[in-house]
């Protein structure tokens, strides 16, 4: 096989059959000495960066931001899960704000839902001077 | 003799020293008050709520008596630990009336009495809310309060 290769080959022309051996011919463009040098004189060229200050500040943001997301979470859940539902549950006619008029509703409706204890404690609640009332 | 006379005269002037010594009577410089509070409307009144308050905190409320319409004839709501605490530096007063429409009052009519403690000598600055006003159908209606001193 490789004998009919050569035999083929010869039938080339001298000068074409040597400059196609010079392109076949690998070069070294980097030597393992050059790559070394590379190596050091990027190493010397960046050791004074302070490659080391952005990581901690990045650290201390994202604790911080996980803090601040969690007191927000926290505040989310104890307004919405504790308050809102126990105002809004008083809030008879749906003003946003809970008063006499939802007192007076609840004592109007004629189905009985609140007895005469149940509006009186929610008139205590509107009238308390300790922060409940509205 | 006159040692008798020296020792008198010394017992006479410890006592006239510690006469001086007791505490003299404190002048308080606090009274008791009223003040009527009127709600004026042009539609019948069902509902109500207000807020007094002294501006600087001065005042202590000791007592709320109903007004002078028959809709409203027992004493209003408020918080009466308070008042018999003696902390009530601000009052929040509330009534409504299931009467019917034609038996609720219109105009200007008194709704409360508050009966109060004033600290200082100092003419007070009430600050008065009309929190809520509502007609017989338990919708807000339009309102105007103010109030009178003696």
């Amino acid at each position: 096989m490789n004998k009919s290769t050569e035999s083929e080959s010869t039938d080339l022309p001298s000068d074409v059959v040597e400059g196609l051996r010079r392109l076949d011919k690998s070069v070294a463009v980097l030597t393992p000495a050059v790559d070394r040098r590379v190596a050091n004189a990027a190493a010397a060229h960046f050791e004074h960066r302070p490659d080391t200050v952005r990581p901690k500040k990045r650290r201390w943001a994202v604790a911080g931001t996980l803090a601040a997301s969690l007191a927000v979470g926290v505040f989310l859940v104890r307004t919405q899960t504790d308050m809102e539902p126990a105002m809004l549950a008083n809030d008879i006619d749906g003003s946003g704000v809970v008063d006499i008029l939802d007192a007076f509703a609840l004592a109007r409706m004629s189905d009985g839902a609140a007895s005469q204890a149940q509006i009186d404690a929610l008139i205590g609640d509107i009238v308390a001077l300790n922060g409940t009332s509205p | 003799m006159s040692r008798t006379l020296a020792t008198v005269l010394l017992g006479a002037s410890l006592i006239g020293a510690g006469v001086t010594a007791l505490p003299q009577s404190v002048e308080t410089d606090t009274r008791f008050t009223t003040l009527d509070v009127y709600v004026e409307s042009t539609q019948p009144l069902a509902a109500w709520q207000f807020e007094l308050r002294e501006a600087s905190g001065r005042m202590r409320v000791v007592g709320v008596e109903n007004g002078e319409t028959a809709a409203f004839g027992e004493a209003p709501f408020y918080d009466l630990t308070a008042v018999s605490q003696g902390m009530a530096d601000r009052i929040v007063v509330a009534d409504y009336s299931m009467q019917q429409e034609v038996g609720l009052p219109t105009g200007r009519n008194r709704l409360a009495t508050i009966h109060m403690q004033i600290e200082g000598n100092a003419e007070p600055v009430y600050v008065l809310n009309l929190m809520a006003a509502g007609g017989a159908n338990g919708e807000p209606i339009q309102a105007t309060i103010d109030f009178d001193t003696p």
